[in-house]
């Protein structure tokens, strides 16, 4: 054997707890750990989307520290067998900590080695685009019929409570995010909305995931407490949660105490969204002090940096059947002076100033209670600051494999072993 | 852009009641233009909503049905409570503990309100098929009789007549006490036969009576009390009203306004919704079949007076194929629609070309009489 193929002699452990922190976290075993656990937390969590939904999926799976996956696997005593696991986030933390360490410290600082620190840092930059989509972005949607254009996005799952004053021709607004709302404004407790320029405070309780506003009549019996608007008395009656959250329409109660006096409006509030069909917002109204105000419940609201318009959308079936074959749809993006038009099919989103805009959806469905034409086209819009971080962590995994493997040649070709093997020459 | 909403939560958890209470703050203000937030404040609270402009969610057209039909002599017709639900209401003479009223279709379902009758009484309830079948309004409904205490009153009686279409109930109630009640047993069913809604005539065997028909001079009064009065036939609170043309049958049990059904299985109602009038014509043309409109064939969308407007007027043929899945082979809609106040309200006629063509004018002129009620 010749020199060229000797292994270097493993390095010793490190001394002190240091040390062996730093062994640890750089260490090969824990990279395929890490690997295994991803593997069984993808299985678990593919078998939890049927039951939990992908949105809550991938909160409690992928975006979370720890998960208790329900196997189903019957025990006795009517339970299941629930095995803990270390969340998406928590994974991937570690593999970005001891993909760091390891190369830093593992991997010996030599040229030879370059493709390999190279792929590192490619990976590195994957999982940290991953770090900054999860906490720096967000996603919804833009729902249109052909002709009309929007300057909003709305969430597909979360809401906000929008306190709006109306200000000639412009809205005043204010919000609270429903996720905070969905977790302290639950029966009993409630939650008391305050901000000191304001002549009133806002309280909300009652706050139902899903839900369906009502009228009460002598056929109805609730144990929700009951408003009073105009001539009627309505409540919102509870109904199962879907397990795709974004089928699931959120509502709440709603009493604005004023400071003064302590007059109090009671309303309900619920998030019904009728996009594409109109934008406008009908809201919880009250006036004091001759303002008009607005309680709101909503999907959150984005405002776009530009206005798009939905040109055409057009939709081709496979022969004799309604499955579309494939579908997409012409915008025009108005901004600041200036008219683009884009044509948004799968695999060609728009971009424009840090927005995505996927063709995702179209409607009427088949099955529905309407039929097309008109349609309607959905886009899912997302605003991600680190949105070409993969593709370029993919450019510099390339060259760092191709580094490695080009250097990984040249040493072949320039080895003793292969200059040993090759056949003399008379 | 506008930031992420900044919200502070209070840490104070102050325990009242037995509920949690915390606080947080609204975030910055933020100023857009209405066009970017299309906000409509004040808005009525069903239409807020969604709720469908009638009583009980589910009720539909049947609460817009008038009851006609006399009450025995001895008993005193009152004014009608349509919102307390009572479309009709009467008492024993002067005995103030007595109540009968009728409530014309309203939503919940029978079994839940086979619940809440016997849990009134305290009882557990029977299954609807149990219970003895009379006539009521002219159709076979199910008689509820019970005794006990009833409102923290011992020794009451409640008498109860219920049909149902759907979740849709109509009833007619009379409660009071045991002796009194037992004591007019017969007039409450004889009550319960006579009445009829104002499609019908008290004479099982006449003709419908449209609304606003002229009884002939020798014709019974209609809805009168015990002294044959004629009472108020205005109709319950409706967010619009018309002339509707003879012929055209009210549908129970709808939750669509001036729901009619006329010809073979022909229909027209009047109704409202958001978004824009070019779309919404060619969701229509949609129904029939007819692709979207092109500019030409907009521009040339004729027009018809309504709601002191010029409504646009959609005539397409087709087969029909509707929202809510009803088909009709060779078919024929006008619609009428009016853009008005970021709402289209429209007045929509579908049947068979052949029924379709025969209604046309009544339907303009239906459209012509639509009016608001406030």
């Amino acid at each position: 054997m010749s020199a060229a193929n000797v292994s270097p002699p493993p390095r010793p452990p490190r001394p002190g707890v240091l040390g062996w922190l730093l062994d640890s976290l750089s260490s090969m075993k824990l990279t395929v750990v890490l690997l295994l656990f991803f593997g069984v937390l993808t299985f678990a969590g593919t078998l939890a989307q049927k039951d939990e939904g992908l949105f809550n999926v991938q909160r409690d799976y992928f975006e979370s520290l720890f998960v208790i996956w329900n196997t189903q696997v019957p025990l006795p005593g009517n339970r299941t067998l629930m095995v803990p696991l270390p969340g998406g986030y928590t994974i991937m933390l570690l593999l970005f900590v001891n993909l760091v360490v390891g190369g830093v410290l593992r991997h010996r600082w030599h040229w030879r080695n370059a493709g390999i620190l190279v792929t590192h840092l490619g990976i590195g930059l994957l999982l940290i685009a991953g770090f900054v989509k999860l906490h720096y972005s967000y996603a919804g949607h833009v729902a249109l019929f052909e002709g009309k254009q929007t300057t909003t996005m709305a969430s597909f799952h979360d809401y906000e409570l929008a306190l709006l004053r109306q200000d000639g021709d412009s809205i005043v607004e204010r919000t609270v995010p429903g996720t905070f709302l969905e977790r302290a404004a639950r029966k009993p407790d409630v939650v008391t909305i305050d901000a000191p320029e304001l002549p009133f405070v806002v309280q909300v309780s009652n706050w139902l995931e899903n839900c369906r506003p009502q009228q009460k009549g002598p056929m109805f019996s609730t144990d929700m407490p009951l408003v009073t608007e105009g001539d009627g008395s309505y409540f919102l009656q509870d109904v199962p949660v879907q397990a795709e959250r974004e089928r699931n329409t959120a509502g709440c109660y709603v009493t604005v105490v004023e400071r003064v006096g302590r007059k109090e409006y009671r309303g309900i509030v619920h998030g019904l969204d009728a996009r594409p069909f109109t934008e406008e917002r009908m809201p919880f109204t009250f006036e004091i002090d001759g303002a008009t105000w607005g309680l709101d419940l909503r999907r959150v609201l984005w405002d776009l940096p530009f206005r798009v318009r939905l040109d055409k959308f057009e939709k081709t079936d496979h022969p004799g059947t309604m499955t579309p074959r494939d579908f997409s749809s012409w915008v025009t993006v108005f901004d600041g002076g200036t008219e683009r038009k884009v044509h948004i099919y799968m695999n060609h989103p728009l971009r424009s100033r840090d927005h995505v805009f996927f063709q995702t959806n179209w409607g009427p469905q088949p099955g529905s209670s309407m039929r097309g034409p008109p349609w309607w086209s959905v886009f899912e819009v997302a605003k991600n600051p680190s949105d070409d971080w993969p593709k370029y962590a993919s450019y510099v995994i390339l060259l760092g494999l191709l580094v490695h493997f080009l250097a990984k040649l040249g040493r072949f070709l320039g080895s003793s072993t292969r200059r040993d093997s090759l056949p003399e020459m008379s | 852009m506008r930031t992420t909403p900044l919200f502070v939560l209070s840490l104070s958890l102050l325990l009242s009641g037995g509920c949690q209470r915390q606080t947080a703050a609204w975030s910055d203000p933020h100023t857009v233009s209405s066009e970017q937030r299309p906000t409509r404040f004040g808005a009525p609270a069903r239409e807020r909503l969604a709720l469908p402009d009638l009583r009980g969610g589910a009720s539909g057209a049947a609460a817009t049905l008038q009851f006609v039909g006399q009450a025995p002599a001895a008993w005193k017709e009152l004014p009608a409570q349509p919102s307390s639900f009572k479309d009709r209401l009467w008492r024993i003479g002067d005995d103030e503990a007595t109540e009968c009223y009728l409530t014309a279709g309203v939503g919940g379902g029978v079994a839940v309100n086979l619940n809440r009758w016997y849990g009134q009484f305290g009882a557990a309830p029977a299954a609807p098929e149990s219970l003895p079948v009379v006539e009521f309004a002219g159709q076979p409904a199910r008689l509820l009789e019970l005794t006990g205490t009833y409102k923290g009153k011992p020794g009451s009686a409640m008498m109860l007549v219920f049909r149902a279409k759907g979740d849709v109930v109509t009833t007619l109630k009379f409660t009071g006490p045991e002796a009194t009640v037992t004591a007019h047993r017969d007039d409450f069913l004889e009550l319960a036969k006579a009445l009829r809604a104002s499609s019908a005539s008290p004479m099982p065997s006449a003709p419908p009576i449209d609304r606003g028909q002229q009884m002939p001079s020798d014709h019974p009064p209609i809805g009168g009390g015990a002294g044959g009065a004629e009472r108020d036939m205005s109709p319950p609170p409706s967010p619009f009203a018309a002339d509707v043309p003879a012929g055209w049958t009210p549908v129970p049990g709808s939750q669509r306004v001036l729901h009619h059904s006329f010809g073979d299985g022909g229909e027209v109602y009047v109704s409202q919704l958001g978004g824009g009038l070019r779309a919404m014509l060619d969701i229509w043309r949609g129904e029939v079949g007819v692709g979207t409109a092109s500019d030409a064939e907009f521009a040339a969308v004729g027009k018809v007076p309504m709601l002191g407007g010029e409504a646009a007027l959609l005539d397409v043929a087709g087969d029909y194929h509707s929202m809510s899945g009803k088909q009709i082979a060779g078919a024929r809609i006008l619609v009428a629609a009016l853009e008005q106040g970021g709402a289209i309200t429209f007045a929509k006629l579908v049947g068979t070309a052949a029924d379709v063509e025969a209604q046309r004018p009544a339907f303009l002129q239906f459209c012509a009489s639509l009016r608001r009620q406030s």
